[in-house]
């Protein structure tokens, strides 16, 4: 049996939405920079802000009530003096 | 003429006559199609709780979360990246010369240019039944440059882009045989 603390994942989760953010960032950088003065770009970049500041929020909210502390267990598959997995 | 906005390079005297971008219905398909995947994600989430309540009683039920707002995240990401390359890619007319700026991948930036005088031919094509109804399409400029061809890909009424182009070509060459006219 491999019990592993929830916590595992929500840093993982934490590792990939850096990536997240950093791309983000970027996408945003290339917007304002070659679009500076297009009326578009602005507001493109405040929709997806806000979005995903939404999603965020609602990330939140959603796993606000989670005990992260709380382990889950996978079953190992049992292996038999034969070898055989059962 | 857009004479609010102005190149980075402009030439004295060169006025931006029209800049074109892909046409919106471009934007809508995008759209959609992030609405659409969304909606069959969210959907298929819904029908696996209804069909196996217990997930939320199990302490899997985390790692389902997580997931899904990963899930989330990324697309909204993603459908971010493909609007920005829709509102980058851009074709500049000026009385002078056409300005071709593509976004070809995130970190990648093509800017071509040509004069109107080293312009051989200008078509333009309509293939489709969204272009037809939508009245969108390709023009497709043949140059004498290294650059053989632009293209104005899906760009609104490319019947009056083509005009466009070829009237300025015309009053470029009419200014040069002025010119040369002693």
């Amino acid at each position: 049996m491999l019990n592993l603390p929830l916590y595992y994942f929500l840093y993982l989760f934490f590792a990939v939405m850096l990536v997240w953010l950093v791309m983000s960032l970027a996408g945003l950088f290339h917007l304002l920079r070659y679009c500076a003065k297009d009326k578009k770009a602005p507001f493109i970049a405040l929709v997806f802000v806000s979005v995903s500041a939404g999603l965020f929020i609602l990330f939140f909210i959603i796993t606000s009530n989670i005990d992260w502390l709380a382990e889950i267990s996978f079953s190992l598959p049992a292996v038999s003096q034969q070898g055989i997995i059962q | 003429m857009e004479s609010n906005i102005k190149l980075k390079d402009q030439l004295p005297d060169e006025v931006i006559i029209k800049i074109v971008r892909r046409d919106l219905i471009i934007f809508l398909k995008k759209l959609f199609w992030f609405v659409f995947t969304m909606t069959l994600a969210i959907t298929g989430a819904f029908m696996i709780l209804n069909a196996f309540p217990a997930i939320l009683e199990t302490s899997f039920y985390p790692v389902f979360v997580l997931f899904g707002f990963g899930f989330v995240f990324f697309a909204w990401l993603f459908f971010f990246f493909s609007i920005t390359d829709y509102v980058l890619d851009i074709w500049y007319i000026t009385n002078k010369r056409i300005v071709d700026i593509q976004q070809t991948g995130f970190f990648s930036r093509k800017i071509s240019e040509q004069y109107l005088n080293r312009i051989q031919d200008v078509s333009s094509e309509t293939i489709g039944v969204l272009p037809t109804l939508f009245k969108y399409g390709n023009v497709r400029v043949q140059t004498a440059g290294e650059r053989e061809h632009f293209l104005f890909e899906e760009v609104p009424e490319p019947d009056a882009v083509r005009q466009i182009i070829m009237e300025l070509i015309q009053k470029s060459n009419d200014v040069n045989v002025q010119k040369n006219t002693p």
